[in-house]
């Protein structure tokens, strides 16, 4: 569901008109997708036909999830996908069983007595009387990833379980040390604990979202009574005989996934944020659409009560909710989606529907999984990790189905000032969207076939949005690529955290090489620090010649495969190397952090090994990128580029990850010192050698350095021998590196804002002639505390430094909008804030400026207020010394209606100021702060409230528009006092300049408003706070009727 | 001989703004005040669908409704803001058409996209309420066959009594306190109170009853950017006193009435009312007299029994941006779609009327003309004479029309 604002008091609806004024928003979308498939309103559901020789033939199916599962009391995994004719399969695959390692014990007294078969038969009997679910016990040669002792492998118990809890069990008595055998002394440490689903799916060779084949003599088809699931066909192989097909060639396609997007909405009663006990579901929008085409081939929506007709779209009209719900549940496993998406639907729309049908007793409602017998259930899920905080989030399970909420997905991708399905459709795709509150919501619904008309068109919009936002972000093709690549299923990537994924590559390929993990215990905190990337300090200031960037492609991968870092080159223990005769430079290197690893001449490390099979990946992935037509495959490798990208860069923090599963600060400490090195190298390499000493016209010097870039002023003016000399001294210094590492020249930057660490500004130059665009780092315009105006004066003023290099107009611009925001002459809407509020903030924020806020205007009018989850708006307003900020936040529309002073003071004090005088301090230095306190500070407009107070007792007198004196007598209707009367005229024009400009403003939002809706002949209902004009509007309406009366007052002036 | 009777129509144009309520009732108030005019004037076999929702796929029918047209290079208020506070002064297309231009029709129920012969399509803007035959495709599409609009209102026969007299029409006088600097506006003086120089000249003059300034009165100062805010111009009072005396200067020879246009001191909204009359404070006893008339624009005019129906050109304007077509073309289209200015408010200012839309035309004209255009054009439509007054300032034309023959001729001053 669309994040729900207040209904705005100007848009006043005539129930009257209500019944004629019918919609269209985006009916004329809606044409145009049916106009693009050319079918009739009565869509079909159902999939394809499975062919009728399917048994004939191999069965080949792309699997899009994987569930562990027990089958007639034997583990299973349970694979979900679709075949490429388009139907959907349920296959479990048989007889894997799930296993882990532990080394073979010596004895007690350290003689060598080798394990005989007859002393694993006995350890075998041993062990399954305290676990009936061992499965069996093989002596199997292995090697521990950890660390470099020699080349010989040693053996180890593979110690299988009937099931998953069995593996566990026997697991953790290992580990307790509670194994007593004979006079053998048993290692506590286990080695390979890793889920079922990804032990089975590693050792079958399966990735997320790959392709496989049924052989078609070897696979089962389940008996119609036996079975479980509603795809379309459900049978079981052995894991032996199913073949998996890496994702490459034929089978980088994608099999025709159904993607099914929803929204649903309720009718809530006023000021109270829907409740799922009490508030009934009205409207359920769907669209489904095949991956890879271009418009959804279902559009319909269900309806509670009449709906008038809705071009393209499928209307089903139900008397009743129950009914509703009911049939929607069927339609769902008619259609058989094998991805969901919508907005917020996991912590919305699915725990929603599920609440409500179980307040309705709705038994049948909630079986829409893909299993016949699972029920959806709503479960609270608390997720914590580095890469993205703690977030708390319901989920619903639908098994065997992906579902994506565009919500999560774009919050976890994107940095945006708001996530409303508003700003991010404005953002990216550059639309307003329409957004009606939910106490419309019910007037709507409770009018007649065309409100409810309105409505539904509302609410197919809000499912067209996701599914228009999923394919523009690329974001299931992107989601599938980093399952390929990374080996996990997909439903992974949005509830797991940034480690798995490492894994599941590191146990794929410790497979390879007859490796095995050990089962580290968690033990570390996070509070572990070692010592980071450096930074060189900055030089700042603002630089008006052109900037070099030299950039470290891939530093921390790279710097990995040339010093061979790696869990099994690290010699931890350094008798190894007497007992080896290693010498080091040659078989082993000392990292400038002190560890000791050694080089591929001894062994290649398997983190090197797949760092470069991912990243000449990419160089393959980049290549048939360039080459490929096709825009689908196209779209999959640019994918798949950036998955191995962001692979190759998690491999680095895996290893840091102190709470993580295998962290070896060794490893990660060792690369950020050789990172710390390099960077200083390149300093002094660069400014020794680019020297007038050496016959160059400047001498270089290095302005600062972050991570993997170091910045180097050359000194020449012109951008094309900047570059050069850049081009140069990569080369330069890249040759006294390790092979990968490579010191790269990119971009110049030109001018330069260089404010601090991590902060600047810059026009980005890769060629000569033209800059590619402006960058900026840490220059906080996206921050969602900021009111807009923060963010456009920050943003032209480095438009005026960096693009016109106009300094001077960018200091002449920041003090007209300062002199302009202390004389009331600031756009409201550009100063207010908005914030959601959520729960956690309602409960115990009272100090929080938006929290304080709704609970005054609970206690102004509950009906209007906003609720949870609603989004607050507010501008900070002057109030009473000593007043905190927080107290002083007031509803825009209220400050509008009642003419509020703002605190102007506020805003040039907490909101301007700080960012001002980061970007001008390194320019203009201590007169910086001119800019703040200079003589255009001086006049400051006070606005008379209309309200409250004193002004109860005031007798209000207007006043002269020549010299502002009181007008009284005959004068006193009039526009002006005697005196001043020879002035008419030009004190008329100037009251009609006021008028025009705001006439023309009333009526160009307001018709921009209709433009928006997609309707010429019914009311605008939007209330999106999101919206830039959303305030403006409502204050041109205010603004043209008070300058009416202004300029009416000369009808009573005698001129 | 210039005792002619005149009576005022424009009091329909007279409006007491409210800013209470949206566009929508404008526009459904249009629909509602044309709906049955245009139906009459179908004259196809298919059956009438009742409302756009009701078409059904592959089944020719026809139905009426306001026309909508989706342009790339309209001008949109979020990003002109998106500039100015930006400190850049926003630029706008001098066309709005594209060849992308998406057509809708849509009548208070609903909206339905519709495509065809570009030659029906084009002619369509935002606004206009015609009936459209044709049939839903199987691409979803309604395939639009053929286009009714409600048409010309033919006029009644021009009443007798008006032979030889003639009636000056000017525009785009566009002036200010340097107007000494230009002699062509002494020469329209002179022209017209008869005391051209020239002998010939004096003869078409003297029949000339009165003087219609179809706005564009003054030199409108730009909009200014200031800092991130758009300072409205403030009309120069000098350019008012300027204009108060020229204008007396010609209404002392005969009546004049002077309409409001674009950038005048006046409301921007279209109906735009008359010039205060306080602008004219020396000239008070002609406005008492009659002889100096302050219009509203659009004016609908009625002397001794000849209608004229006008306005200052910004409709027609306005029009030009959505079309290839000549602007007398255009002014003809709004006769025949009977509406003055279908493009208010989508692209043109004007107020959120409720009840009424003023614009609608309801009666007939002898003559229709617009104020301010690139050139001089006349036609006749259906007994309608169709003029396009251009701006003097550039031109130096002034145009008479005969009011008997409805004829039209060109005087031009230049030096």
């Amino acid at each position: 569901m669309s994040v729900a604002v207040k209904r705005s008091p100007e848009t006043e609806i005539d129930p009257a008109k209500r019944s004629r004024t019918q919609p269209t928003q985006f009916e004329e979308d809606l044409t145009r997708l049916h106009s693009q498939k050319g079918q009739s309103v009565d869509q079909i559901w159902a999939r394809p036909e499975v062919p009728s020789d399917f048994r004939s033939k191999d069965i080949v199916f792309q699997q899009i999830d994987a569930e562990e599962t027990t089958l007639n009391g034997e583990s299973t995994v349970r694979l979900f996908g679709v075949t490429d004719t388009g139907n959907s399969i349920m296959c479990d695959v048989t007889g894997f069983l799930h296993y882990f390692y532990v080394p073979v014990p010596i004895l007690r007294d350290g003689a060598s007595e080798p394990f005989t078969d007859e002393d694993v038969r006995e350890f075998a009997a041993y062990l399954r009387e305290q676990f009936p679910g061992l499965a069996k016990i093989e002596i199997v040669m292995k090697q521990s990833l950890w660390g470099y002792r020699s080349e010989h492998k040693s053996p180890f118990f593979k110690i299988f379980g009937r099931d998953p809890m069995a593996v566990t069990r026997m697991r953790s008595s290992f580990e307790h040390n509670n194994i007593q055998f004979k006079r053998y002394e048993f290692s506590q440490q286990t080695y390979d604990n890793i889920s079922y689903t990804l032990r089975c799916t590693v050792d079958c060779h399966i990735t997320g979202m790959s392709w496989l084949t049924l052989p078609k003599d070897k696979y089962v088809v389940v008996p119609d009574n036996k079975r479980q699931a509603r795809t379309q066909l459900e049978v079981s192989v052995s894991f032996k005989d199913l073949i998996a097909h890496s994702p490459d060639g034929e089978f980088l396609k994608s099999a025709p996934l159904r993607v099914l997007s929803f929204d649903i909405e309720c009718a809530g009663r006023k000021g109270i944020f829907p409740d799922p006990a009490i508030d009934p579901v009205i409207q359920i929008a769907n669209m489904v659409q095949v991956q890879g085409e271009k418009t959804p081939f279902i559009r319909n929506v269900f309806t509670v009560g009449t709906c008038s007709k809705i071009a393209g779209t499928q209307v089903l009209e139900y008397e009743r909710e129950q009914d509703l719900l009911t049939d929607w549940s069927k339609f769902m496993n008619e259609v058989d989606p094998d991805v969901i998406i919508g907005y917020n639907t996991s912590n919305f729309d699915f725990p929603y529907l599920i609440n409500r049908a179980e307040a309705l007793k709705l038994r049948q409602f909630p079986y829409f999984a893909r299993l016949k017998h699972v029920q959806n259930v709503v479960s609270l899920e608390k997720f914590s990790s580095k890469a993205y905080g703690t977030l708390e989030n319901k989920a619903t399970n639908v098994d065997g189905r992906i579902q994506i909420d565009m919500l999560q997905y774009i919050r976890r991708e994107y940095k945006l000032r708001s996530y409303s399905l508003n700003s991010v459709s404005a953002h990216f795709l550059e639309e307003q969207k329409e957004d009606v509150h939910h106490s419309i919501i019910t007037e709507l619904q409770n009018g007649n076939a065309e409100s409810r008309h309105r409505l539904a068109v509302y609410c197919l919009k809000d499912a067209y949005l996701p599914l228009r936002l999923m394919d523009k972000l690329m974001a299931l093709v992107n989601m599938t690529e980093m399952a390929r690549v990374t080996g996990v299923p997909i439903s992974y990537l949005l509830s797991r955290g940034q480690q798995i994924k490492v894994i599941s590559q590191l146990f794929r390929k410790a497979l390879e090489v007859g490796m095995v993990v050990p089962n580290m215990k968690q033990e570390g905190s996070s509070d572990e620090q070692y010592e980071g990337a450096t930074v060189i300090e900055p030089v700042r200031g603002y630089y008006s010649m052109p900037i070099a960037t030299l950039d470290f492609s891939s530093l921390y991968p790279s710097v990995m495969m040339a010093h061979n870092l790696c869990y099994t080159t690290l010699i931890e223990d350094r008798s190894t190397i007497d007992r080896l005769n290693l010498k080091e430079g040659e078989d082993y290197i000392r990292t400038p952090n002190g560890d000791l690893f050694v080089t591929t001449k001894i062994r290649r490390g398997l983190l090197p090994i797949i760092l470069h099979e991912l990243i000449s990946a990419r160089k393959r992935a980049k290549a048939d990128l360039k080459n490929e037509t096709d825009p689908f495959r196209r779209a999959v490798l640019d994918g798949r580029q950036l998955a191995l990208k962001i692979s190759a860069n998690s491999v680095y923090g895996f290893t840091g990850a102190t709470v993580g599963k295998l962290p070896c600060l060794a490893i990660s400490s060792s690369v950020t010192a050789f990172g710390r090195q390099m960077i200083e190298h390149t300093k002094s390499m660069v400014e020794k050698h680019y020297t007038t000493k050496n016959g160059y016209d400047f001498d270089a010097q290095v302005i600062y350095g972050d991570t993997d870039s170091v910045m180097v002023k050359f000194g020449p003016q012109e951008l094309e021998k900047c570059m050069e000399l850049g081009k140069e001294a990569a080369d330069l210094v890249s040759e006294t590196f390790v092979s990968p590492i490579k010191l790269e020249f990119e971009k110049v930057y030109f001018p330069y804002l260089l404010i601090n660490k991590k902060r600047y500004a810059g026009l980005y130059w890769t060629r000569p002639d033209k800059f590619d665009k402006m960058d900026t780092k840490g220059i906080e315009t996206v921050r969602r505390d900021n009111c807009q105006l923060v963010q456009n004066v920050i943003e032209t003023a480095l438009n005026r430094i960096l693009i016109d290099r106009d300094v001077k107009g960018a200091e002449k611009y920041v003090k007209q909008v300062i002199s302009d925001l202390l004389q009331n002459r600031i756009d409201l809407s550009q100063l207010v804030i908005t914030k959601a509020l959520t729960k956690d903030n309602y409960d115990d924020g009272d100090k929080q400026a938006h929290v304080a806020l709704a609970k005054r205007m609970r206690a102004r009018d509950p009906g209007s207020a906003p609720t949870l989850g609603d989004r607050v708006a507010y501008v900070i307003i002057r109030g009473a010394a000593g007043m905190k900020n927080y107290q002083k936040s007031e509803d825009p529309i209220y400050v509008l209606e009642h003419n509020i002073p703002i605190d102007t003071e506020y805003y040039l004090s907490n909101q301007l100021s700080k960012p001002l005088l980061r970007i001008f301090e390194p320019i203009l230095g201590d007169k910086a702060n001119q800019l703040l306190t200079g003589a255009h500070t001086r006049t400051i407009s006070k606005v008379t409230p209309t309200t409250g107070g004193l002004m109860k007792f005031a007798v209000k007198t207007e006043l002269c528009k020549g010299c502002k004196r009181p007008l009284r007598g005959a004068y006193a209707k009039g526009a002006v006092c005697e005196n001043c009367i020879d002035r008419v005229p030009e004190l008329y024009l100037h009251s009609l300049a006021d008028l025009n400009g705001v006439q023309e403003k009333f009526a160009r939002l307001w018709t921009q408003c209709q433009r928006c809706q997609g309707s010429l002949h019914q009311d605008v209902i939007c209330s999106s706070k999101d919206c830039p004009i959303f305030f403006m509007r409502r204050k041109a309406q205010k603004e043209v009727e008070t300058s009416e009366s202004e300029l009416r007052k000369f009808d009573f002036t005698e001129w | 001989m210039r005792a002619l009777s005149e009576s005022h129509e424009s009091d329909a144009f007279a409006v007491s703004p409210s800013y209470n309520q949206q566009y929508a009732n404008f526009y459904y108030m249009r629909l509602q005040m044309l709906k049955q005019a245009v139906s009459e004037a179908v004259d196809w076999d298919s059956p009438h669908a009742d409302r756009v929702l009701d078409v059904v796929p592959n089944k020719k029918v026809w139905v009426v409704g306001t026309i909508y047209r989706e342009m790339k290079n309209k001008p949109n208020i979020i990003d002109d803001l998106v500039k100015i506070n930006h400190g850049i002064t926003p630029e706008h297309a001098e066309k709005y058409t594209t060849p992308q231009d998406l057509f809708y029709i849509e009548d208070e129920h609903g909206r339905m996209a519709i495509a065809g012969n570009a030659l029906h399509l084009s002619q369509l803007v935002t606004g206009c309420v015609v009936a459209i035959l044709g049939a839903e495709n199987s691409d979803g599409l309604f395939v639009v066959e053929d286009v009714r609009a409600a048409g010309i209102i033919p006029p009644p026969a021009i009443p007798s009594g008006v032979s030889g007299k003639k009636i000056a029409l000017v525009s785009g006088l566009l002036l200010d306190n340097k107007i000494q600097e230009s002699p062509k506006y002494q020469l329209l003086v002179d022209f017209l109170s008869g005391q051209f120089g020239d002998a010939t000249a004096a003869g078409p003059a003297s029949n000339i009853c009165r003087l219609v300034v179809a706005g564009g009165v003054i030199a409108a100062p730009p909009a200014e950017l200031i800092g991130s805010r758009v300072q409205r111009p403030q009309t120069d009072a000098s350019a008012v006193q300027a204009l108060g005396e020229y204008i007396r200067s010609l209404a002392l020879s005969m009546p004049v009435h002077l309409m409001p246009g674009e950038g005048d001191p006046t409301d921007i909204a279209l109906p735009q009312q008359p010039l205060h009359k306080g602008l004219f404070a020396a000239s008070a006893d002609l406005i008492k007299s009659g002889a100096l008339v302050l219009e509203t624009n659009p004016l609908m005019l009625d002397i001794d029994g000849v209608k004229l129906l006008g306005s200052s050109g910004q409709p027609v304007s306005d029009l030009c941006r959505y079309n290839e077509s000549e602007a007398i073309e255009l002014l003809q289209k709004t006769l025949e779609w009977r509406h003055l200015c279908p493009t208010a408010p989508d692209t043109l200012c004007s107020y959120p009327f409720v009840d009424n839309d003023p614009f609608v035309v309801q009666h007939a004209a002898h003559v229709c003309f617009a104020g301010n255009q690139p050139f001089y054009a006349s036609k006749m439509a259906l007994g309608t004479r169709l003029l396009t007054v251009p701006d003097f300032a550039s031109t130096g034309q002034l145009v008479l029309l005969d009011m008997e023959s409805l004829e039209t001729e060109v005087v031009a001053f230049s030096v």
